[in-house]
């Protein structure tokens, strides 16, 4: 029972992880909160949906193919919605509004071509279990862990050691220093904006096979990314998968030991609790305070 | 020039006249269309609810997506408040109005500290919890997801079951709130709430207490919220938890920015004008929800002032033609 349950704390900590990086590389990145990001995981889901099941293409093109098009949603997004509002010079609350309704515009879009229904995406291994030490465990979980495992490290080294990353994280410092080093923060926003979006995406495909993708997912799964963001310590990168799996551990803990009826309240009151003990998170990032 | 400025302030307050006398007749000229004067009293609560809301959001510019949990809030309140004690209606509802006003400055305290954009956060945290709770109570009081039945209001020996009392009664709530809200703007605590709005900073450099009018502010709308939630209950007889549903929240914030912020106007406009959308897009769910991006993302790049904003400015535009484009301008 314990390695079951640590087992689906870790993988839902995966997925929470990959959804609560988005809000802290944007929060770096442009000062918001970007509300749409679980609808994003969404549009992940259906597209990888679209491109594995009716495009029938195999899993090693149709992550890279949702990634892609996640990713230039991304730039859009940022280039025909965010910038302009910017541009404007109206308040944080307005642009943070303005990402419900872009959340409100995704669901509505993938409703009309996707329809209502919850859509189940087919196992994408042949073998179900496998036997490690008398415990059994799916093997498509392994998998799914993995890929985000992968993903993350692959965005470690690509902040770390890339030179673009490396802009990118002095653009998230300050901007106008970063400016005035020849930095094109413009580009380093937007790429952040369509990185982010990507990897919900990328989480998106990822439970597709597990929960299915319906349009009424997004809201919640917004919760949980901004829920573990906020208990990690908001605006920092492993802050963001340190809390989706302290998070995700909490919730299924407490569904499996207390009740099942406490997991959906969870993630809210762990945000509540945080934001009104410790806004600095677990990782005490300096970012939440006035 | 004292009696000079009275006289200028019933002025002002004389150009609302008309409004109201019109107000009245409207149960006489929707005599035969009961559910138009159905609608008129959902706009009415709708109308105090979005009056709390421009307090916050528009006066001390703290973005909030707990509207239907203040709401709901006081709708549950009120109607377990009458279930379980059997107080009269109108005592329930002002003190579950009181309740949610406690409860919003409470929640208010910590979260006032915090950088505002979390404030969205906690909030829409806090709308889930409520939603959570009402929907698997601790001994299934509020009903669960099929909702629970009250009474409906009565004062001094009158039922206003009936469309056209209610209506009058909400009428008279609307008038009341409105000349609330407008009297508290104008006194000391507004103006800390759109010192706070427009720097934060420097309204705490020049004295004003910014965590206590936060609280104040949050207060005062938990306290419009709640109300109207009150009245909701009472009126319709039933409360379900679809009433504090996270999107209902939003729908708030639609009316605040389709009407405009900072006026008297704006709220009236942008509610009625969000319901009626409602009653014409009710039949395709998934065009509603463009609608309403659509429309929030309009009014966000192109229209900050709202529907109210757009008005003054072409009615000041007519009166400036003749003169220079700085007139215009200014």
């Amino acid at each position: 029972m314990f390695t079951q349950l640590l087992l689906a704390a870790i993988l839902s900590g995966a997925i929470y992880g990959l959804i609560g990086l988005g809000y802290s590389l944007i929060y770096r990145a442009s000062g918001i909160m970007n509300l749409s990001q679980g609808d994003a995981m969404c549009l992940g889901g259906f597209l990888g949906y679209t491109f594995y099941v009716t495009l029938k293409l195999p899993l090693y093109l149709a992550i890279p193919c949702t990634l892609a098009c996640t990713f230039m949603v991304g730039l859009l997004l940022e280039r025909f919605v965010i910038r302009p509002i910017f541009k404007r010079n109206v308040s944080t609350s307005a642009l943070i509004l303005a990402t419900v309704a872009v959340s409100y515009i995704i669901q509505s879009v993938e409703l009309i071509i996707w329809g209502g229904a919850p859509l189940h995406l087919p196992s994408f291994l042949k073998t179900r279990t496998m036997m490690i030490n008398g415990v059994i465990y799916q093997t498509e979980t392994l998998l799914i862990i993995s890929v985000a495992l992968i993903s993350m490290i692959t965005l470690h080294f690509f902040m770390k050691k890339s030179s673009f990353g490396i802009a990118m994280r002095a653009a998230a410092m300050d901007q106008d220093a970063a400016r005035s080093c020849g930095i094109n923060v413009e580009a380093t926003t937007r790429i952040t904006w369509a990185i982010s979006i990507s990897l919900a995406g990328l989480a998106g495909m990822l439970v597709g096979p597990l929960y299915g993708v319906t349009t009424t997912l997004g809201t919640a799964m917004s919760g949980k990314g901004f829920a573990s963001a906020v208990v990690g310590g908001y605006g920092d990168m492993y802050g963001a998968i340190l809390g989706g799996g302290i998070l995700s551990a909490l919730e299924t803990f407490s569904a499996g030991y207390i009740s099942s009826y406490l997991k959906q309240m969870v993630a809210y009151l762990a945000v509540l609790i945080m934001l009104f003990i410790r806004p600095r998170g677990v990782l005490n990032v300096e970012a939440v305070k006035d | 020039m004292e009696k000079n400025k009275l006289l200028q302030n019933y002025k002002k307050y004389l150009v609302y006249l008309p409004l109201v006398l019109l107000a009245l007749f409207f149960p006489f000229l929707l005599k035969n269309f009961s559910y138009g004067l159905m609608f008129l009293c959902f706009c009415e609560m709708y109308i105090i609810a979005v009056n709390g809301l421009d307090l916050v959001y528009g006066y001390s510019g703290q973005i909030t997506f707990a509207t239907a949990a203040f709401f709901g809030l006081g709708s549950y309140g009120s109607l377990l408040l009458r279930n379980h004690t059997g107080l009269p209606v109108i005592v329930c509802m002002l003190l579950a109005a009181v309740i949610t006003c406690i409860i919003g400055m409470i929640l208010a305290y910590p979260v006032s500290k915090l950088r505002f954009a979390f404030l969205s956060l906690s909030t829409i945290s806090f709308n889930h919890v409520v939603f959570q709770l009402a929907t698997r109570s601790p001994g299934g009081i509020t009903g669960d997801y099929t909702g629970a039945f009250t009474d409906s209001l009565t004062l001094f020996g009158i039922d206003f079951g009936n469309y056209t009392y209610f209506y009058y009664f909400g009428l008279a709530c609307v008038v009341i709130f409105v000349i609330l809200k407008f009297n508290l703007v104008r006194s000391r605590v507004g103006r800390a709430f759109l010192a706070i709005k427009q720097n934060t900073a420097a309204a705490d450099g020049m004295g004003i207490n910014v965590r206590k009018y936060k609280v104040y502010a949050f207060g005062i709308y938990a306290f419009y919220a709640a109300f109207a939630g009150t009245m909701y209950a009472h009126f319709v007889g039933y409360v379900s938890p679809e009433t504090i549903a996270q999107q209902q929240s939003v729908i708030f914030m639609i009316m605040i920015l389709l009407g405009g912020v900072t006026s008297n106007w704006g709220p009236i406009i942008g509610a009625v004008t969000v319901l009626l959308l409602k009653e014409v897009l009710g039949y395709a769910e998934q065009y509603q929800l463009l609608a309403y991006g659509i429309i929030l993302l309009i009014f966000i790049l192109f229209l900050p002032t709202g529907l109210y904003g757009l008005g003054k400015d072409l009615i000041e535009n007519k009166k400036h033609k003749k003169g220079s484009l700085s007139d215009v301008r200014s």
